[in-house]
Protein backbone atom coordinates (compact mmCIF):
# COMPACT_ATOMS: atom_id res chain seq x y z
CA UNK A 1 0.00 0.00 0.00
CA UNK A 2 1.01 3.73 -0.79
CA UNK A 3 3.27 4.91 2.27
CA UNK A 4 1.27 7.83 2.41
CA UNK A 5 -1.57 6.17 2.82
CA UNK A 6 0.29 3.96 5.61
CA UNK A 7 0.87 7.36 7.46
CA UNK A 8 -2.28 9.32 6.99
CA UNK A 9 -3.68 6.14 8.68
CA UNK A 10 -1.35 5.43 11.36
CA UNK A 11 -1.79 9.40 12.41
CA UNK A 12 -5.64 8.99 12.34
CA UNK A 13 -5.39 6.02 14.46
CA UNK A 14 -3.21 7.78 17.23
CA UNK A 15 -6.14 10.47 17.41
CA UNK A 16 -8.88 7.51 18.02
CA UNK A 17 -7.36 7.19 22.02
CA UNK A 18 -7.74 10.97 23.03
CA UNK A 19 -10.76 11.44 20.83
CA UNK A 20 -12.31 8.71 22.77
CA UNK A 21 -11.78 9.35 25.86
CA UNK A 22 -13.17 13.00 25.35
CA UNK A 23 -16.12 11.26 23.52
CA UNK A 24 -16.48 8.58 27.28
CA UNK A 25 -16.78 11.68 29.40
CA UNK A 26 -19.29 13.41 27.45
CA UNK A 27 -21.25 10.20 27.63
CA UNK A 28 -21.84 10.55 31.27
CA UNK A 29 -23.25 14.11 30.78
CA UNK A 30 -25.63 13.25 27.69
CA UNK A 31 -27.29 10.19 25.50
CA UNK A 32 -25.30 7.85 23.02
CA UNK A 33 -25.75 10.93 20.59
CA UNK A 34 -24.03 13.00 22.68
CA UNK A 35 -21.39 10.90 21.89
CA UNK A 36 -21.20 10.66 18.25
CA UNK A 37 -21.72 14.58 18.12
CA UNK A 38 -18.74 15.37 20.59
CA UNK A 39 -16.53 12.77 18.65
CA UNK A 40 -17.02 14.38 15.55
CA UNK A 41 -16.41 18.15 16.67
CA UNK A 42 -14.88 18.73 20.56
CA UNK A 43 -13.50 15.15 20.65
CA UNK A 44 -11.56 15.78 17.35
CA UNK A 45 -10.71 19.64 18.21
CA UNK A 46 -9.39 19.11 21.40
CA UNK A 47 -7.13 15.99 19.89
CA UNK A 48 -5.37 18.26 17.67
CA UNK A 49 -5.11 20.78 20.34
CA UNK A 50 -3.57 18.21 22.75
CA UNK A 51 -1.19 17.00 19.57
CA UNK A 52 -0.33 20.79 18.98
CA UNK A 53 1.11 20.98 22.48
CA UNK A 54 2.19 17.97 23.68
CA UNK A 55 3.34 15.64 20.28
CA UNK A 56 3.81 18.47 18.25
CA UNK A 57 7.51 16.94 17.33
CA UNK A 58 5.33 13.75 16.03
CA UNK A 59 4.25 15.66 13.09
CA UNK A 60 8.22 16.05 11.73
CA UNK A 61 7.81 12.52 11.67
CA UNK A 62 5.19 12.44 8.79
CA UNK A 63 6.59 15.19 7.35
CA UNK A 64 9.97 13.13 6.86
CA UNK A 65 7.54 10.35 4.92
CA UNK A 66 5.82 13.09 2.86
CA UNK A 67 2.86 14.09 4.30
CA UNK A 68 1.59 17.32 5.18
CA UNK A 69 -0.04 18.66 8.26
CA UNK A 70 -2.99 19.95 6.66
CA UNK A 71 -3.28 16.32 4.47
CA UNK A 72 -2.95 14.63 8.18
CA UNK A 73 -5.50 16.77 9.75
CA UNK A 74 -7.77 16.28 6.85
CA UNK A 75 -7.56 12.48 6.26
CA UNK A 76 -8.38 12.31 10.20
CA UNK A 77 -11.17 14.45 9.96
CA UNK A 78 -12.71 13.15 6.98
CA UNK A 79 -12.53 9.56 8.55
CA UNK A 80 -13.73 10.85 11.93
CA UNK A 81 -16.84 12.18 10.30
CA UNK A 82 -16.91 8.51 8.27
CA UNK A 83 -16.70 6.74 11.42
CA UNK A 84 -19.74 9.18 13.16
CA UNK A 85 -22.32 8.75 10.41
CA UNK A 86 -21.26 5.18 10.01
CA UNK A 87 -22.12 4.53 13.82
CA UNK A 88 -24.98 6.52 13.52
CA UNK A 89 -26.66 4.68 10.62
CA UNK A 90 -25.80 1.66 12.58
CA UNK A 91 -27.83 2.28 15.41
CA UNK A 92 -30.48 3.91 13.25
CA UNK A 93 -30.81 -0.03 11.70
CA UNK A 94 -29.96 -2.08 14.82
CA UNK B 1 22.24 8.72 -11.57
CA UNK B 2 20.42 11.91 -11.85
CA UNK B 3 21.94 14.65 -10.02
CA UNK B 4 19.85 17.27 -8.59
CA UNK B 5 20.58 20.65 -6.74
CA UNK B 6 18.94 22.68 -4.31
CA UNK B 7 19.45 26.28 -3.88
CA UNK B 8 18.27 28.26 -1.47
CA UNK B 9 18.59 32.27 -2.11
CA UNK B 10 17.14 35.71 -0.32
CA UNK B 11 16.29 34.18 3.19
CA UNK B 12 15.86 36.86 5.71
CA UNK B 13 14.48 36.26 9.23
CA UNK B 14 13.55 38.83 12.23
CA UNK B 15 13.38 37.35 15.74
CA UNK B 16 11.95 40.18 17.82
CA UNK B 17 13.14 43.39 15.61
CA UNK B 18 16.69 41.23 15.53
CA UNK B 19 18.19 40.66 11.43
CA UNK B 20 19.04 36.42 12.26
CA UNK B 21 19.46 35.68 8.62
CA UNK B 22 20.26 38.21 6.20
CA UNK B 23 19.71 37.06 2.58
CA UNK B 24 21.44 33.79 3.12
CA UNK B 25 22.33 32.02 -0.25
CA UNK B 26 23.08 27.98 0.02
CA UNK B 27 23.42 25.56 -2.92
CA UNK B 28 23.68 21.88 -2.61
CA UNK B 29 24.67 19.11 -5.04
CA UNK B 30 23.89 15.67 -4.90
CA UNK B 31 26.96 14.28 -3.37
CA UNK B 32 27.47 17.14 -1.50
CA UNK B 33 28.08 17.01 2.46
CA UNK B 34 27.83 20.38 3.60
CA UNK B 35 28.88 21.29 7.00
CA UNK B 36 26.93 24.71 8.69
CA UNK B 37 29.30 25.76 11.48
CA UNK B 38 28.34 28.74 13.89
CA UNK B 39 28.29 29.90 16.90
CA UNK B 40 25.51 28.81 19.60
CA UNK B 41 22.56 31.39 18.20
CA UNK B 42 24.14 32.22 15.09
CA UNK B 43 20.70 30.98 13.10
CA UNK B 44 21.82 27.46 11.97
CA UNK B 45 19.44 25.64 13.18
CA UNK B 46 16.63 28.60 12.00
CA UNK B 47 17.72 28.31 8.09
CA UNK B 48 17.25 25.00 8.32
CA UNK B 49 13.99 24.86 9.40
CA UNK B 50 13.05 27.58 7.13
CA UNK B 51 14.74 25.68 4.71
CA UNK B 52 12.29 22.79 5.49
CA UNK B 53 9.34 24.96 5.75
CA UNK B 54 8.33 24.75 9.59
CA UNK B 55 9.30 28.11 10.62
CA UNK B 56 8.70 30.81 8.04
CA UNK B 57 10.94 33.82 6.60
CA UNK B 58 9.98 37.34 5.62
CA UNK B 59 11.60 36.44 2.02
CA UNK B 60 12.86 33.37 0.68
CA UNK B 61 13.64 31.17 -2.75
CA UNK B 62 13.82 27.84 -2.53
CA UNK B 63 14.56 25.95 -6.03
CA UNK B 64 15.17 22.41 -6.53
CA UNK B 65 16.41 21.61 -9.65
CA UNK B 66 15.50 25.30 -11.00
CA UNK B 67 11.98 24.64 -9.80
CA UNK B 68 10.40 27.62 -7.11
CA UNK B 69 8.97 25.15 -3.79
CA UNK B 70 8.33 28.03 -1.72
CA UNK B 71 5.56 26.04 0.11
CA UNK B 72 6.03 23.46 2.45
CA UNK B 73 4.02 20.87 1.01
CA UNK B 74 5.77 20.42 -1.89
CA UNK B 75 9.23 20.19 -0.27
CA UNK B 76 7.74 16.90 1.45
CA UNK B 77 9.20 14.66 -1.26
CA UNK B 78 12.36 16.53 -1.45
CA UNK B 79 14.12 16.96 1.51
CA UNK B 80 14.06 15.53 4.87
CA UNK B 81 14.66 16.79 8.37
CA UNK B 82 16.38 15.54 10.99
CA UNK B 83 15.16 17.76 14.03
CA UNK B 84 17.46 18.87 17.12
CA UNK B 85 14.62 16.64 19.30
CA UNK B 86 13.75 13.18 19.20
CA UNK B 87 10.34 13.33 16.19
CA UNK B 88 9.22 10.05 15.73
CA UNK B 89 5.90 9.15 18.02
CA UNK B 90 6.20 7.49 21.19
CA UNK B 91 3.69 5.20 20.51
CA UNK B 92 4.88 3.56 17.43
CA UNK B 93 7.22 0.26 17.50
CA UNK B 94 10.71 0.32 15.95
CA UNK B 95 9.33 -1.88 13.32
CA UNK B 96 6.37 0.13 12.43
CA UNK B 97 8.50 2.99 12.64
CA UNK B 98 10.88 1.92 10.00
CA UNK B 99 7.93 0.19 8.48
CA UNK B 100 6.20 3.93 7.82
CA UNK B 101 9.12 5.37 6.42
CA UNK B 102 11.04 3.04 3.97
CA UNK B 103 10.29 1.75 1.05
CA UNK B 104 10.12 -2.11 0.55
CA UNK B 105 12.80 -2.18 -1.83
CA UNK B 106 15.19 -0.56 0.91
CA UNK B 107 13.99 -2.06 3.50
CA UNK B 108 16.16 -5.02 3.12
CA UNK B 109 19.47 -3.15 3.41
CA UNK B 110 17.92 -0.84 6.03
CA UNK B 111 17.56 -3.77 8.38
CA UNK B 112 21.16 -5.38 7.68
CA UNK B 113 22.41 -3.32 11.05
CA UNK B 114 23.31 -4.91 13.97
CA UNK B 115 22.08 -1.93 16.11
CA UNK B 116 18.73 -1.98 14.14
CA UNK B 117 18.37 -5.75 14.70
CA UNK B 118 18.56 -5.27 18.18
CA UNK B 119 15.94 -2.95 18.50
CA UNK B 120 14.13 -3.80 16.10
CA UNK B 121 11.50 -5.56 18.97
CA UNK B 122 11.43 -2.51 20.85
CA UNK B 123 9.04 0.27 21.53
CA UNK B 124 10.27 3.73 21.03
CA UNK B 125 9.58 5.09 24.12
CA UNK B 126 11.95 2.44 25.11
CA UNK B 127 14.82 3.36 23.50
CA UNK B 128 17.86 4.80 24.54
CA UNK B 129 18.30 8.56 23.56
CA UNK B 130 21.38 7.03 21.50
CA UNK B 131 19.44 4.10 19.78
CA UNK B 132 16.35 6.71 19.09
CA UNK B 133 19.28 9.11 17.52
CA UNK B 134 20.95 6.59 15.76
CA UNK B 135 17.37 5.15 14.53
CA UNK B 136 16.18 8.47 13.37
CA UNK B 137 19.34 9.75 11.83
CA UNK B 138 19.09 6.04 9.44
CA UNK B 139 15.62 6.78 9.25
CA UNK B 140 16.00 10.37 7.75
CA UNK B 141 18.77 9.48 5.61
CA UNK B 142 17.14 6.34 3.64
CA UNK B 143 14.03 7.66 2.77
CA UNK B 144 13.10 8.98 -0.81
CA UNK B 145 14.61 12.60 -0.56
CA UNK B 146 16.63 13.82 -2.46
CA UNK B 147 18.38 16.71 0.16
CA UNK B 148 18.71 15.73 3.87
CA UNK B 149 19.09 18.78 6.59
CA UNK B 150 20.67 17.28 9.67
CA UNK B 151 20.61 19.48 12.72
CA UNK B 152 23.18 18.27 15.34
CA UNK B 153 23.06 14.63 14.59
CA UNK B 154 25.59 13.82 17.01
CA UNK B 155 23.62 14.65 20.08
CA UNK B 156 23.91 11.96 22.33
CA UNK B 157 26.14 9.82 20.48
CA UNK B 158 28.76 7.93 21.58
CA UNK B 159 32.47 8.05 19.59
CA UNK B 160 31.75 4.25 18.04
CA UNK B 161 27.94 5.38 17.35
CA UNK B 162 29.78 8.67 15.50
CA UNK B 163 31.55 6.78 13.36
CA UNK B 164 28.91 4.64 12.02
CA UNK B 165 26.51 7.66 11.64
CA UNK B 166 29.25 8.80 9.66
CA UNK B 167 29.74 6.44 7.46
CA UNK B 168 26.06 6.13 7.06
CA UNK B 169 26.19 9.90 5.85
CA UNK B 170 29.11 9.25 3.14
CA UNK B 171 27.53 6.09 1.80
CA UNK B 172 23.92 8.40 1.57
CA UNK B 173 25.96 11.11 0.15
CA UNK B 174 26.44 9.50 -3.16
CA UNK B 175 23.05 9.61 -4.22
CA UNK B 176 21.85 12.71 -1.66
CA UNK B 177 22.62 16.36 -1.07
CA UNK B 178 23.82 16.54 2.77
CA UNK B 179 23.60 19.96 4.79
CA UNK B 180 24.73 19.21 8.15
CA UNK B 181 24.86 21.66 11.37
CA UNK B 182 26.52 20.33 14.51
CA UNK B 183 28.66 21.98 17.55
CA UNK B 184 30.86 18.63 17.13
CA UNK B 185 32.94 20.60 14.76
CA UNK B 186 35.63 18.06 14.61
CA UNK B 187 33.54 15.66 13.34
CA UNK B 188 31.90 17.62 11.07
CA UNK B 189 34.39 19.26 9.36
CA UNK B 190 35.80 15.69 8.85
CA UNK B 191 33.22 14.06 6.77
CA UNK B 192 32.05 17.07 5.01
CA UNK B 193 32.86 18.17 1.63
CA UNK B 194 32.47 22.02 1.50
CA UNK B 195 32.72 24.12 5.01
CA UNK B 196 30.32 26.97 5.57
CA UNK B 197 30.24 29.62 8.99
CA UNK B 198 27.09 31.64 9.44
CA UNK B 199 28.14 34.27 11.60
CA UNK B 200 26.06 37.74 11.78
CA UNK B 201 23.13 36.40 9.97
CA UNK B 202 25.25 35.83 6.81
CA UNK B 203 26.73 32.74 5.91
CA UNK B 204 30.77 33.23 4.55
CA UNK B 205 32.55 30.04 2.58
CA UNK B 206 35.75 28.33 4.49
CA UNK B 207 38.80 26.94 2.83
CA UNK B 208 40.34 25.78 5.95
CA UNK B 209 40.64 25.42 10.07
CA UNK B 210 42.17 28.67 10.04
CA UNK B 211 39.64 30.60 8.59
CA UNK B 212 37.35 29.49 11.51
CA UNK B 213 39.71 31.08 13.65
CA UNK B 214 40.30 34.19 11.86
CA UNK B 215 36.03 34.19 11.87
CA UNK B 216 36.27 33.89 15.94
CA UNK B 217 34.63 30.36 15.47
CA UNK B 218 37.59 28.30 17.29
CA UNK B 219 40.03 29.48 19.05
CA UNK B 220 43.92 29.32 18.50
CA UNK B 221 44.48 26.31 20.79
CA UNK B 222 41.01 24.45 19.03
CA UNK B 223 43.34 24.25 15.97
Amino acid sequence: MDKKILNLFEFFKSTLLINLSVCLVSLFFGTIDTFFFVFASYGFVITILYKEIYKKNDYLFYYNNGVSKLQLIGFSYFFTIFLSVLFLILKEIF
Amino acid sequence: MRSHILEVDSIRKHFDYKLVISDVYLKCVSNDIIALLGRNGSGKSTLLRIIFGIVSAENKYIRIDGIVKNKTASLLDEISYLHQESFIPSHLSVKKAIFLSISFEKRICFLEDSLIQSILSKKISYLSSGELRYLEIKLVLFNSSKFVLLDEPYNGLSPIMIEKVNQLIKDNSLKKGIVITDHNYENVIRISTQLLLMKDGKIHAIKDKNELVEKGYLSLRMT
